[in-house]
């Protein structure tokens, strides 16, 4: 078995007297796409810091082999990410921006880049400032996509943009990019967007992980069952981790509980990833 | 080679974000300064008061484009200061600290790299710059004689062309001198701005002045005039060429000799100053990158 790309022991991360990750505990693999979703202030952005580098922390985190946080410049050669499609440095031009990163980056392809940008509206000459933030995304991807990176990181690489950005986003990436020697790691929340896209899925729920598993099994897990009011007695019986009235019917989320079991009490689906994230992310006492 | 690539990228990126304060504009001024020669003398509107006596053209060409260095040192001076106070923090301005964390550079190959362009590259500019306008007033200087035949004795173009050569050659040695003496200035005020941002303008003066009051006070001033802080920062602000220097410059017959005012400015020049100095600004600048590379936003 191969060495996974990413491998972290229990990182915690502290601001001030408030302690933010509470020891997490994972490894990534190569040629995945792992989906990092989580609520606002879960730890999301602070988990993909701790591992781009970008901040201190306590515990263990190795990406390909290296600690992050003191081989950074090193470890970016092999990883790409968006933290921020604002980020691009306004003052330049496009072709400007391709010529420094070639001159800078040892693994980027300044011919790639300008082939992901056909198609889109964003010209050679255009000053950076003056694109619109869809254009800016589709830059920021043409970069990372034009680098050979082994690791390719993006937190919410499509907030703000309309559906139609978002969709092209995705689909690019997934035509144009993921091999099976890549890795790509997502934060969202847009959650249903990437479902289709995703090999595995991470729940982060107040800076600890709740669900580290590949979707295959999250389907084969979770079951989603709209209970009649006359079986939901027999339904609570079997432990729903969810349960919640929607137009006047009962749904319930349960966890391992065998197909056959449920299907006695209605009909069985499986939960979107969307549903199955308020299921397991509401906490004790809230209502969805 | 992948590493030279990459620090030549790092100075074009501070050339392109300060292109207009150290190109731009320095040609705008010089422009409007062409013009301005040229639209005197095309409508004789040159005035000469009946009586004076002007130096020869040799010397009018000599003192026109010393004059115009000290304009453009004086240009060099206060954009570096301004450029010094906002270059570690522009990145955490501009919102691309997490672009720039994203490539293989490290903090401090890219503080370095904004330190040796404020350093290098934009007084070479600047340089180049006044030694460009040098030429357009030995050009004017010439038309002038011409235009007034008999008021400005003519300037032969090689002797001009020494005595430009003399001028420029003191201005790349007044300036890498005095490059080298104000550097710890120019990284403290940078420094400054790693963690207060554009406030490291005022602060850099401030903190001194703060530190030399207490020291005052805690010393009850037995020390020398002004305390020892205050005295020290005096010193470290005085290099240059003296008032004698420029007496002889502005007075002297023979054509320009850049030699005796070099060896001036070697005298003023104390290796240990500088030194120490150097080695204070490469660790302002060391302490800069690890706070960068700390705190993200």
């Amino acid at each position: 078995m191969t060495d996974p790309i990413v491998s972290v022991r229990g990182l915690t991360k502290r601001f001030g007297a408030r302690e933010i990750l509470h020891g997490l505990d994972f490894d990534i693999p190569a040629g995945r796409i792992y989906g990092l979703i989580g609520h606002n202030g879960a730890g999301k952005t602070t988990t993909l810091n701790a591992m781009l580098g970008l901040t201190s922390y306590g515990g263990s985190v190795t990406v390909l082999g290296r600690d992050p946080y003191r081989h950074r410049a090193r470890l970016m050669r092999d990883v790409a990410f968006i933290a921020d499609v604002a980020s691009l440095p306004r003052f330049l031009k496009v072709r400007e921006l391709f010529r420094l990163v070639a001159e800078i980056h040892p693994n980027f392809s300044t011919e790639k880049a300008f082939g992901f940008l056909e198609g889109t509206d964003v010209r050679q000459q255009a000053v950076i400032s003056s694109l619109s933030k869809g254009m800016l995304a589709q830059l920021h991807l043409a970069v990372v996509m034009a680098i050979d990176a082994r690791l390719l990181v993006l937190d919410e690489p499509t907030l703000g943009l309309d559906i139609t950005y978002r969709k092209r986003f995705y689909r690019r990436l997934l035509e144009d990019y993921m091999t099976a020697d890549r890795t790509l790691l997502i934060t969202t929340h847009q959650v249903d967007e990437i479902e289709f896209m995703l090999s595995d899925i991470m729940f982060i729920r107040d800076g600890s992980l709740v669900l580290h598993q590949p979707m295959v099994e999250v389907a084969q897990r979770f079951a989603q069952v709209v209970v009649p009011a006359d079986k939901l007695a027999a339904a609570t019986g079997l432990h729903p981790v969810f349960e919640e009235t929607r137009f006047g019917q009962t749904v319930m989320v349960f966890d391992g509980v065998p197909r056959e079991s449920l299907a006695a009490l209605g009909a069985v689906t499986t939960p979107t990833l969307s549903d199955l994230f308020v299921a397991l992310m509401s906490r004790p006492g809230t209502t969805p | 080679m992948m590493m030279l690539r990459s620090w030549g990228a790092l100075l074009r990126r501070e050339y392109l974000e300060h292109r207009v304060a150290f190109l731009y504009f320095p040609l705008g001024v010089m422009g409007i300064l062409l013009l301005a020669a040229l639209s005197g003398l095309g409508i004789n509107r040159v005035k000469v008061v009946v009586g004076m006596t002007l130096p020869a053209g040799l010397k009018l060409f000599e003192l026109g484009y010393i004059a115009l260095v000290g304009l453009w040192f004086s240009y060099l001076a206060l954009a570096l200061f301004f450029y010094f106070g906002d270059a570690f923090s522009a990145d955490r301005r501009n919102n691309a600290m997490l672009f720039w964390k994203s490539m293989p550079v490290s903090d401090l190959r890219i503080l370095a790299g904004k330190f040796l362009a404020g350093i290098v590259l934009f007084p070479v500019i600047i340089a180049l710059v006044a030694a460009i306008t040098g030429v357009m007033h030995y050009a004017l200087v010439s038309a002038a004689t011409m235009l007034m035949p008999g008021l400005i004795v003519p300037v032969f173009p090689l002797e001009a062309l020494a005595s430009f050569a003399q001028i420029t050659l003191l201005m790349l040695v007044h300036l890498g001198l005095g490059l080298l003496w104000y550097a710890p200035f120019f990284a403290w005020v940078a420094g400054l701005s790693a963690v207060f941002g554009r406030w490291s303008l005022p602060l850099a003066f401030a903190i001194p002045g703060l530190i030399a009051v207490v020291e005052n006070v805690a010393l009850f001033g037995t020390g020398p005039r002004g305390g020892y802080v205050w005295s020290y920062i005096s010193q470290r602000f005085q290099f240059g060429l003296t008032d004698v220097d420029y007496t002889r410059m502005f007075t002297a017959g023979s054509p320009f000799e850049a030699g005796p005012y070099i060896l001036s400015l070697w005298h003023a020049f104390d290796g240990v100053s500088v030194v120490t100095g150097l080695l204070f600004a490469a660790a302002i600048i060391w302490l800069a990158s690890e706070y960068r590379r700390r705190r993200l936003a």
